[in-house]
């Protein structure tokens, strides 16, 4: 593994590396540049921690252990907790099928903190509310203390607005950005040394897949990127959803850095990708893990209108490099991760993974991608398959969910 | 003065054969209007047993409360789109925090609510199935109130009109076979402390309304009831916690009262107006409109301003209290209402869940908290719905229920 970089050693190597003419070079070349790191890849079939925290503790071991990146640091973990606490896939628990599942977190909390990390934040930016994190769990009938008691110096954050600090951090692109120049963020996500992304393995509406990158779209707070925003300074608390960067229908609140050309499409599947690799290289990935153990098709949750179902492909991923990460688990899906817009899952937006390899963040290409543990034969769950067969069919109607 | 079942007599029924409609019916009253064209519907209606009265001279021992007509609020302008709260949430307008809070002032009364369908809208079924149990299942009993179009349409046998009768017909009588439900206590996680009169009297309705609204399960107290505690020996007993943001402090017995509740462990969600609070500063993470103190087992939250917005409040209070403790969570559910009260001695309890949209639910779940261990699932026409799946959860049942209509009565036993 990686020795764990600081957010401003980082930056300062990327800007170096990354001239604003970067974008504009050859992509080939780019590509062929762009890191690479190892990608553990596991079985799990259950969550309970007798059999998924061995687990967990083997792919960190591929990785080159936890202690070289956590010990002694302040780590941030950004879950996924994306839409209301009270919308349920049928009767499915929301970590059976949305959520980043509590276990998967206890889990990554716990190896940390034996590894030596000297706090664990928990980030997540719920919807539409400045209520704590562990509020919005109990909503959703999971048990934040289950998360809380996993190790030592345990914390949840809610990054959906300003939060505990007094003002909101400035989070620079180093390459310039495609959407965003920069971003303004709860501070949590410069407050740290080693930076983790717990996604769940899900196909998304909007951007074709939503993984390790995709998740770090929620750490945009909407007192300045929501629906309800003020328009010159932030909103005290988040209300709405995050459709000015969807749809491109109004700029952030004045007081962070506008999108860098307001003549750029409204296309929520042109903004979006580009905004996700725009956040990712502001505030770059240490440690990707994707949930993958029980999950959902269709979409990143029961409010997609299509044949949704709740499945349990028994993996887990986890890497160092994003990009790659992300590559691996839609190997594991079983989509092809060079694919580009018109292909699947990309029919109809913009390559997550193909814009961040032209930006330089991580590798996509399979072939120098080192696999450790599970080959990804092994742990395929066709995803394609059944997105295929799912958009040959009927749309479902739209039940009434909540 | 029993519920009764009230109806108000509808300007479209001018003949008396119309009260055939009401034959083999739970509806026993009849409020009609004056004059002399309706002697004769007063004349037969007496005949066939029925009480009749006039809009303003209703018995004595019946409460009348101006309502709104329950559902989810929608948008001006149509286009059928709903009006939301201020976190998005469908801003649900119901009677029940009104029934439960005039069934504490005016004990020994019915309470009956007069709320008409709203003009100009085709009502289907389900509507009027929402309106009477928006009342029935918290004590009161609404004055059935047809809209123009449904009563003409029954004068002339139309059987979509029928069909929709036949729905208000099964409701009142499904409530009418469970009046014992009304007597039931009503189980809660706080307990909202005001005179709700004078200078507490809005924002006092609206911290009802509002708590309701957040999920927050409440008992009702007047001062009175305090400082002479009937319902219980000891106040607040099965309580998490107590809320008192009344504009005058509190009397020397109700402080005493409710600080005694705080020593035994319980929190008090106050303002200001409270006066000095005993204890010392809580450690931990600071609230940003609370101080938060600690006197002997429990916690005192004080409002570092007077409170303005009882939205504001409500939501607080929920937070504060913590969603730890919600007494029911509803997923899939749509924009929702529940009542929860234990019948006597314990042994069983009825949780009442009202689903305010168009239709019901398809695939809702709803946790119960609490001892049982056992749910039966009822609605105004099936007495044990079919296809519901309960698990056993710590302290909780958890029930899966498949398509039901707007109301949905959990009989809960086995604790």
């Amino acid at each position: 593994m990686d020795r764990c970089q600081t957010r401003r050693e980082w930056l300062k190597k990327t800007a170096a590396a990354l001239p604003g003419a970067y974008l504009a070079a050859s992509s080939v070349g780019r590509a062929a540049e762009a890191p690479t790191a190892p990608v553990a890849v596991a079985r799990s079939k259950t969550y309970e921690p007798s059999e998924l925290m061995p687990v967990m503790q083997k792919m960190f071991d591929q990785l080159g252990g936890l202690e070289r990146l956590v010990k002694g640091k302040t780590v941030a973990i950004k879950i996924n907790l994306t839409g209301s606490p009270t919308y349920r896939l049928g009767y499915l628990p929301l970590e059976d099928t949305h959520y980043t599942h509590p276990h998967v977190v206890a889990a990554a909390a716990h190896l940390m903190g034996k590894a030596g990390a000297r706090r664990i934040r928990v980030l997540e930016s719920p919807w539409s509310t400045a209520e704590p994190v562990e509020e919005y769990l109990l909503r959703a009938n999971i048990e934040p203390r289950d998360i809380l008691g996993a190790a030592p110096a345990v914390e949840f954050e809610n990054t959906n607005f300003l939060g505990r600090a007094k003002k909101y951090s400035r989070m620079v692109v180093p390459y310039g950005g495609y959407m965003f120049p920069a971003f303004d963020l709860n501070h949590s996500y410069e407050d740290c040394d080693v930076f983790a992304s717990i996604a769940k393995l899900k196909e998304h509406a909007t951007a074709g897949i939503t993984l390790a990158m995709k998740n770090c779209f929620g750490m945009t707070p909407c007192t300045i990127y929501g629906s309800g925003a003020g328009v010159d300074e932030p909103s005290l608390v988040p209300r709405g959803g995050r459709s000015p960067i969807h749809e491109g229908n109004r700029q952030p609140s004045k007081s962070a850095p506008p999108e860098k050309d307001p003549d750029s499409p409204r296309e929520d599947t042109w903004r979006v990708p580009r905004t996700v690799v725009d956040l990712c290289a502001a505030r770059p990935i240490h440690l990707a893990i994707i949930d993958g153990i029980k999950t959902m098709t269709g979409g990143e949750g029961p409010w997609i209108r299509e044949d949704c179902k709740g499945v349990a492909p028994g993996v887990i991923m986890a890497g160092t490099n994003a990009v790659s990460t992300d590559a691996v688990a839609m190997a594991v899906m079983g989509f092809d991760p060079m694919a580009d817009r018109g292909t699947p899952p990309f029919e109809e937006c913009d390559s997550i993974l193909k814009l961040a390899e032209t930006a330089g963040l991580g590798t996509r290409d399979l072939k120098r991608i080192e696999v450790r543990g599970t080959a990804i034969a092994e742990a395929r769950f066709d995803f394609a398959g059944m997105r295929e067969r799912r958009r040959n069919g009927p749309r479902p109607p739209m039940g009434l969910r909540g | 003065m029993p519920l009764g079942t009230p109806l108000r007599w509808p300007n479209a029924w001018k003949d008396p054969s119309a009260l055939g409609l009401l034959k083999g019916t739970a509806i026993d009253h009849l409020v009609i209007e004056q004059g002399a064209e309706w002697d004769a519907v007063r004349s037969a209606a007496d005949k066939a047993g029925l009480q009749t009265f006039a809009a303003d001279s209703l018995p004595a021992g019946v409460s009348v409360i101006k309502g709104e007509w329950p559902g989810v609020k929608m948008m001006r302008g149509g286009r059928g789109a709903a009006m939301g709260g201020p976190t998005g949430v469908p801003w649900v307008d119901s009677n029940g925090w009104n029934i439960r809070l005039s069934a504490i002032m005016h004990p020994h009364n019915a309470i009956w609510v007069d709320a008409a369908p709203p003009a100009d809208t085709r009502l289907a079924g389900g509507s009027y199935l929402t309106a009477i149990a928006d009342s029935s299942a918290y004590g009161g009993r609404w004055i059935i109130t047809l809209d123009d179009a449904l009563a003409e349409g029954m004068a002339a046998a139309k059987p979509a009109s029928l069909a929709t009768w036949k729905t208000i017909t099964s409701a009142v009588g499904f409530f009418a076979a469970h009046k014992a439900w009304a007597e039931y206590d009503t189980v809660g996680v706080a307990g909202v402390v005001s005179d709700f009169t004078g200078q507490n009297e809005f924002f006092g309705h609206e911290l009802l309304n509002l708590l309701a609204r957040a999920g927050v399960h409440y008992q009702i107290w007047t001062k009175d009831s305090v400082a002479n505690p009937l319902r219980s020996s000891v106040p607040f007993e099965s309580l998490r916690a107590v809320i008192y943001a009344d504009a005058e402090p509190p009397t020397a017995e109700v402080r005493k009262q409710i600080l005694a509740f705080v020593q035994r462990g319980g929190l008090l969600i106050t303002v200001p107006q409270w006066g000095d609070a005993p204890g010392t500063p809580a450690k931990g993470e600071p609230h940003p409109r609370y101080g938060i103190r600690e006197f002997g087992k429990g916690r005192i939250a004080m409002a570092h301003e007077p409170p303005g917005d009882p939205y504001e409040m409500a939501n607080d209070a929920a937070e504060l209290i913590s969603h730890r403790y919600d007494l029911v969570r509803f997923w899939n559910g749509g924009a929702t209402g529940s009542y929860y009260t234990e019948g006597p001695e314990g042994k069983i309890a009825v949780a009442h869940l009202l689903f305010y949209s168009n239709r019901g639910p398809d695939a809702a779940s709803v946790r119960i908290a609490g001892p049982w261990r056992r749910a039966r699932a009822c609605t105004v026409d099936v007495p044990s719905v079919p296809g519901v799946e309960v698990q056993l959860q710590k302290e909780a049942l958890e029930i899966h229920l498949p398509r039901v209509p707007q109301y949905v009565a959990l009989e809960l036993s086995g604790g």
